[in-house]
């Protein structure tokens, strides 16, 4: 493993380009504890594990990361950047470590294509990644992929309760991905049947925090068969990296294409992986998680709602993850 | 809303209902094809390409304004989406969509041929495209990269360098996205783009500008504001959503004089002003008069927003030899310059001294994230400046979160504070 670190902020951070500059990809994540910096200077708007991530980075607790990276996947990212940029400009408090903004784009038309595959382009430049190591580093990621991939068809064959994937997925952003693909080809090997698994249930919705809900209603006797977060389901996508085109256009397609976040556009985009999901079969209800405090979730809902309608799928909406008399009755109403 | 004191604040008002109401005559009775816009879009190239635009938040304004936000955002709640939704940016769509349309203000919004927006956060492209698919309306959607040059003092560069202020990449995408939105007004219009009307058009938009710095200029140097921020806002929004045409130059013109000469004269808004007060943020719409409640007990007079600062600072491009390109870093930016650290926060401390300001009043939107952030940097910057700050938490069109009274009584022991300080 390297002794640089590059703590990234979400999914669509080029895990392959860091890799082969030389950095270990962390997540940084959600972690207990008040956050005082966050609370001075950010709004309530922005959610839980941005709020940590700035307030640990100013507060100089992360000192161990060389690098930051974030891409513009989202606004909270965005604006996390920006606010960021500018505690490091005011030179308040310890050294801030080095910003990088990944200027991805999600609206799928041509000029983003272009503007997308150019900032790539850029970030293995300004990353001055050797000639050669990028093709290690696809390679690497790939099987990490195909793993998650393999977690999620073990969940699909029901011998994995949601909770316990998503914990198993965590690692795919979290530890060294040669480690992780071994650690988990072992961990998968003897697994055996759940007895008895209840109704199955896909989430949709706001981004989870972590797996409370999941648990919640495992609680309630259902069986989380997959959701709509980066954390879960979407971790992998769909494809590996491809390994014959160029690096920089097969990198960067991958996380343009196949990658999940709430600025893709159209909306039918944004519902492909949902639909196919259900179209699959064999799913009993469908759990939108939309708190109040979400900004994008919610105006899909209608439209995904109707949709669900169509097919006689039933749904239900919860406001936070955690158990409650609602969720219960909407689980054990879904019994097999 | 207090009495208008300007002439051209009637005018102003006049003008925009009746270009409305002629509007909806052309939608209705000629068929014409127009177009619903978000505030930052380019309305320049929606008028070279001769289709009219209302700008989303205008509507929205005048919605709110009319007192029906309520009605209407509670439709919205009804048909599945949220209370914690932006308000703001929808309000408009559910007054077109939802309910009975038809009580929307002067006969509410027709059918648009086209909805247009820039992605400045991650909600509104769904809004219009909800919108869009109700009217079975052409969408166009503009992207928003984020910028990572950000040297100090945006506004002593953007006006003569603007090409390396605004990050040349940054300004070529924004430009192949309007190359989009053109060939889709050239649809629905059957016009021809011609380059050379762009660059007349945005010469005029300067010379707006430099009106509107005229007034602002006037606003500062007088010993008490000749005109209040409600009218300011008027004048200055009225011409910029139809910036650049001869009714928008020629008001702009009015205005200036109206100002420069009651400053002159030494009439002021206000003859018992002793405080000078900013307000941070969009108006809140459907409760105008707060801006005056503070006049008659304090003194205090709101002298400052940013709809007629921003005029200059942010619109005036020299060297057009590209066009499209000035007109790319107009647009690029606005999100940066008015509601981000570090230019928002810079900017409105600026904007403070010039003017004067002995308080700010500094909104929070409740309901519009895109302008909710960065409101914090703007308290400490302005805080550190020696100004007082009263944080304001509402929705700029949403009035059932509003308690004017309390925030009057609140907002008037601030003033207290000042006063003694």
């Amino acid at each position: 493993m390297s002794d640089r670190i590059a703590g990234i902020t979400s999914n669509t951070v080029p895990w392959e380009i860091l890799r082969a500059a030389g950095y270990t990809p962390v997540l940084l994540e959600d972690e207990p504890g008040p956050t005082p910096h966050a609370d001075r200077w950010m709004e309530d708007v922005f959610d839980r594990r941005i709020r940590v991530i700035f307030d640990r980075v100013c507060a100089g607790a992360w000192d161990r990361l060389d690098k930051i990276v974030i891409p513009r996947t989202s606004e909270q990212e965005h604006k996390l950047y920006l606010y960021l940029r500018e505690i490091s400009r005011k030179q308040e408090g310890p050294a801030l470590p080095d910003l990088y903004l990944y200027n991805l784009l999600h609206t799928r038309t041509p000029e983003s294509h272009n503007y997308g595959l150019e900032r790539t382009r850029q970030m293995i430049r300004h990353f001055e990644v050797p000639e050669g190591a990028l093709h290690d580093a696809i390679a690497e990621s790939n099987r990490a992929r195909r793993c998650v991939r393999a977690i999620l068809q073990k969940r699909r064959d029901g011998f994995l309760k949601g909770s316990v994937a998503l914990g198993l997925i965590r690692g795919f952003y979290i530890e060294d991905r040669t480690c992780f693909a071994e650690r988990v080809c072992q961990d998968l090997e003897g697994l055996r049947p759940i007895p008895a698994s209840g109704p199955r249930i896909v989430i949709q919705g706001a981004p989870l925090e972590g797996a409370t809900l999941h648990r919640a209603v495992e609680e309630s006797g259902g069986y989380v068969v997959a959701e709509d977060d980066w954390r879960g389901s979407r971790a992998a996508g769909d494809h590996d990296v491809r390994m014959d085109l160029e690096p920089a256009i097969a990198i960067f397609e991958k996380y343009f294409y196949d990658e999940i976040s709430p600025r893709i556009q159209p909306s039918s985009e944004r519902d492909a992986w949902f639909h196919r999901e259900l179209e699959r079969g064999g799913i009993d209800g469908v759990l939108f998680y939309i708190p109040l405090q979400d900004d994008f979730a919610g105006w899909d809902y209608p439209r995904q709602s109707r949709w669900l309608e169509k097919l006689g799928v039933a749904h239900a909406v919860v406001r936070d993850g955690r158990n409650s008399s609602a969720l219960d009755a909407f689980v054990r109403s879904l019994r097999r | 809303m207090a009495e208008k004191q300007l002439a051209s604040t009637v005018a102003a008002s006049e003008a925009q209902k009746a270009w409305f109401t002629s509007l909806r005559q052309r939608v209705f009775e000629k068929r014409a094809p127009y177009a619903i816009g978000q505030a930052d879009m380019p309305f320049e190239l929606f008028q070279v390409m001769d289709v009219p635009v209302v700008s989303n938040q205008w509507w929205a304004a005048v919605v709110s304004a009319k007192r029906l936000a309520p009605y209407y955002l509670d439709k919205l709640n009804e048909a599945g989406f949220h209370g914690g939704l932006c308000r703001y940016c929808s309000l408009s769509m559910a007054s077109a969509v939802l309910g009975d349309t038809g009580q929307a203000p002067w006969g509410g919004l027709p059918k648009p041929s086209l909805l247009a927006a820039r992605l400045t956060c991650d909600c509104v492209q769904r809004v219009f495209e909800t919108w869009a698919a109700h009217f079975d309306a052409e969408l166009v959607l503009l992207d928003a990269p984020a910028a990572t040059h950000l040297p100090p003092r945006w506004w002593e560069q953007s006006r003569h360098h603007w090409r390396e202020l605004f990050e040349d990449h940054r300004l070529q995408f924004m430009v192949r996205q309007f190359e989009r939105l053109i060939a889709s007004l050239g649809r629905i219009s059957g016009r021809q783009f011609q380059v050379d009307e762009l660059r007349a058009l945005m010469e005029q938009v300067n010379r707006q500008e430099e009106y509107f710095e005229a007034a602002k200029r006037a606003i500062c140097d007088a010993p008490k504001t000749p005109v209040r921020m409600q009218e300011q806002i008027i004048n200055v929004m009225a011409a910029q959503w139809q910036r650049g045409s001869e009714w928008a130059v020629s008001h702009a013109r009015s205005f200036r004089d109206e100002v420069v000469t009651r400053a002159s004269n030494g009439v002021a808004a206000c003859p018992h002003e002793r405080l000078r007060i900013m307000w941070v943020g969009a108006a809140l719409w459907y409760d105008l008069d707060f801006y005056t409640a503070f006049e008659e007990s304090h003194g205090a007079v709101f002298v400052w927003s940013m709809y007629l600062a921003f005029g200059p600072d942010g619109y005036i491009r020299y060297g057009l030899e590209d066009p499209l390109l000035a007109l790319a870093s107009r647009t690029v930016s606005m999100n940066e310059q008015l509601h981000n650290p570090p230019w928002a926060n810079e900017w409105m401390v600026e904007q403070a001294r010039a003017h004067r300001i002995d308080a700010a009043f500094v909104l929070t939107p409740l309901g519009s994230r895109p302008s909710a952030t960065g409101t914090r940097f703007v308290e400490i910057a302005l805080d550190d400046a020696g100004i007082p700050v009263f944080p304001v938490h509402a929705d700029m069109v949403d009035a059932r979160l509003w308690d004017g009274e309390r925030m009057r009584k609140e907002g008037a022991r601030f003033l207290d504070d000042v006063v003694r300080r």
